[in-house]
């Protein structure tokens, strides 16, 4: 077993015996039952003594699912910077670096190790809870998501950008600090990303631009618009694309490739910056 | 800077050629550390031979962890170079045979004992196959065996400090780093730690004891290093402290009119009835109290004794205190 692996699986471990794991695996299952209870009575809905029509019970379906998966991420989010704030910050902090560190490992190691076993527990909570609240969505009223695979995959990327950034964060400031300010920065990215949108509905460039420069900056809203864009069905798109202006639930465009290499090109800068933080940490 | 060499005290370390170097356990030569506008360490040279027990002493704030913390590559230098086991200190190849005990000691509170002390000996690297004897071994010198599966978290502070050192006794190292070892012990820890010093000295290894508990140093340690102010204040055998042969004469009145007829017995000094003379050989003991009646005095008592490893540290700081005033 080499030295990343050792602490990739210490970062898991960590991660469940302080029973984190635990306290995500609780909050997905509540989030899923409960919107899987609201799926399951959609087609029963009735507007005006009238059964809503199949394209109307989609249209909710699609809209409701967003909104779910974005509460998921949302828990995902707040769980992976409070996991991964601590990581390095708090070691630092309470001085049990300083034992590990004496040893014959080089911070590389310890930090890749750490990243990757973030990424894994990253990974792993959005699939499962991802492809479940897509299963339950497409069970209960039978709405079929045009990409679930690109949806989970890039939630997962969302969640894999804002862990990264909690970790640069914890080299930077202390632990605590950190985690507030990956969950704000999250948190803000989100409501520049819906600026952006409005400034799109309504012509407007320069409102149009605060998304544009937010996307770049932080890329989780702009992920978060490709999953959007994967959950939705071009066709209940294009039968209501009036009705949907502006909604921060529904994105007609995808993403290019030029943005998702920026993404990738963003978390190899961030997770190097990291690195040079904390290879010259001193303790 | 070598410091204020003692009787038979180590040299300031020379470079030497490529196989002198590799033969210290730790090399260093003109370390400078600076916190901020704060010198933490100034031109320190320091050389440890394999085998030696040296003990780091001075006062809060005189650079011994930072100079610790530079040896395992925690803190790097602004300016110097250090070698440990004949490898750059920083580089992973110094940490290979390194046991390190920090001053802050702490472990990963939801780990058992035996998990922190499997993860070290994964780390150490431990063979696997040694693995398991390995931390059984070091638990059962460290008196943990009993607790190896409680959670960190539950464990005293004395009983984390053990656990410090059965992770620093894994794989047994060739150098061992010991930063405040006994801070958290009872008596009977201290006992114990004294007790594997002595067995790493039997077994060669060379350890680095940087402590406060100046009755260790004086039972455990071959050689002192005294660190003032960042810079090397002494360096030299613990024998040279301790030797110094002393007699405090007890007057029937003042004692410092009585200085001049001891002067060819050394520094003589007077504190109200009593004069001290340092250095002196026993046999000459009849000769100081004749030169003293002779002279007028009135003896009352003679007292033969040491200067204690304590004493004469005091002395040592008071005198670099009064150099800097």
């Amino acid at each position: 077993m080499t030295n990343i692996s050792v602490f990739a699986r210490l970062t898991v471990l960590e991660a469940a015996r302080r029973k984190v794991l635990w306290a995500l695996i609780g909050l997905a299952v509540l989030i899923i039952g409960l919107s899987f209870w609201g799926f399951a009575r959609l087609p029963a809905v009735h507007v005006f003594a009238t059964p809503l029509s199949a394209a109307n019970s989609h249209l909710a379906t699609a809209q409701l699912l967003g909104f779910v998966l974005f509460a998921l991420s949302f828990v995902g989010a707040l769980g992976m910077s409070f996991v991964a704030a601590p990581t390095i910050g708090g070691e630092l902090e309470s001085g049990v670096a300083l034992s590990l560190l004496a040893r014959p490992v080089r911070r590389s190691e310890v930090l890749l190790g750490k990243w990757l076993g973030l990424v894994s527990l990253a990974v792993a909570y959005v699939v499962i809870v991802g492809g479940a609240e897509i299963a339950a969505a497409e069970t209960g009223t039978g709405y079929q998501v045009p990409n679930p695979v690109t949806a989970v995959a890039l939630l997962a990327a969302q969640a894999v950008v804002l862990l990264s950034l909690a970790l640069l964060l914890s080299t930077l400031l202390s632990p605590m600090a950190a985690g507030v300010v990956a969950v704000g920065l999250f948190g803000t990215a989100w409501v520049a990303g819906l600026v952006g949108d409005i400034g799109h509905s309504l012509n407007d460039p320069s409102v149009a631009a605060v998304g544009t420069v937010d996307h770049l900056l932080l890329p989780t809203d702009g992920l978060w618009n490709g999953v959007m864009n994967a959950l939705d069905q071009t066709s209940l798109m294009s039968s209501f694309s009036d009705r949907l202006v502006g909604n921060p639930f529904f994105q007609t465009s995808g993403l290019t490739t030029a943005y998702l290499v920026w993404s990738a090109a963003w978390l190899i800068g961030v997770v190097g910056v990291t690195h040079l933080r904390f290879s010259r940490a001193e303790l | 800077m070598g410091g204020r060499a003692l009787a038979g005290a180590a040299s300031v370390p020379s470079r030497g050629g490529p196989g002198t170097l590799s033969r210290d356990a730790v090399w260093c030569s003109r370390l400078s550390k600076s916190y901020g506008h704060r010198a933490a360490l100034r031109l320190v040279s320091l050389r440890i031979s394999p085998g030696e027990v040296v003990g780091l002493l001075g006062p809060n704030g005189a650079g011994k962890s930072t100079l610790v913390k530079i040896l395992v590559g925690l803190v790097r230098p602004d300016s110097g170079e250090a070698l440990v086991l004949g490898a750059p200190a920083g580089r992973p190849e110094a940490r290979r045979d390194i046991g390190y005990l920090p001053e802050l000691f702490r472990y990963q509170p939801w780990l058992s004992v035996a998990e922190v002390v499997g993860l070290h000996a994964r780390l150490r690297p431990v063979p696997a196959a040694d693995r398991h004897g390995e931390v059984s071994r070091v638990l059962a010198q460290a008196r943990l065996a009993d607790r190896s599966g409680e959670r960190v978290s539950n464990l005293s502070k004395g009983l984390q400090q053990r656990l410090g050192l059965a992770v620093a006794l894994l794989g047994k190292p060739r150098l061992l780093l010991l930063d405040e070892p006994t801070s958290a012990l009872d008596p009977t820890g201290r006992a114990d730690v004294r007790a594997l010093i002595d067995e790493c000295r039997a077994e060669g290894t060379t350890v680095l004891l940087n402590s406060h508990m100046l009755s260790e140093v004086e039972r455990s340690c071959d050689r002192v290093v005294v660190l003032d102010r960042g810079a090397v204040l002494a360096d030299g055998p613990l024998g040279a402290w301790l030797d110094h042969d002393m007699l405090r004469v007890r007057l029937e009145g003042e004692a410092a009119p009585f200085v001049s007829c001891l002067k060819r017995f050394g520094e003589v000094s007077a504190h109200a009835r009593e004069l001290t003379v340092p250095s002196l050989a026993m046999s000459l003991v009849p000769d100081v109290v004749a030169a003293l009646v002779g002279a007028g005095a009135r003896v009352l008592g003679v007292e033969p004794g040491q200067v204690s490893l304590e004493e004469k540290l005091l002395e040592l700081l008071a005198r670099n205190d009064g150099e800097h005033r």
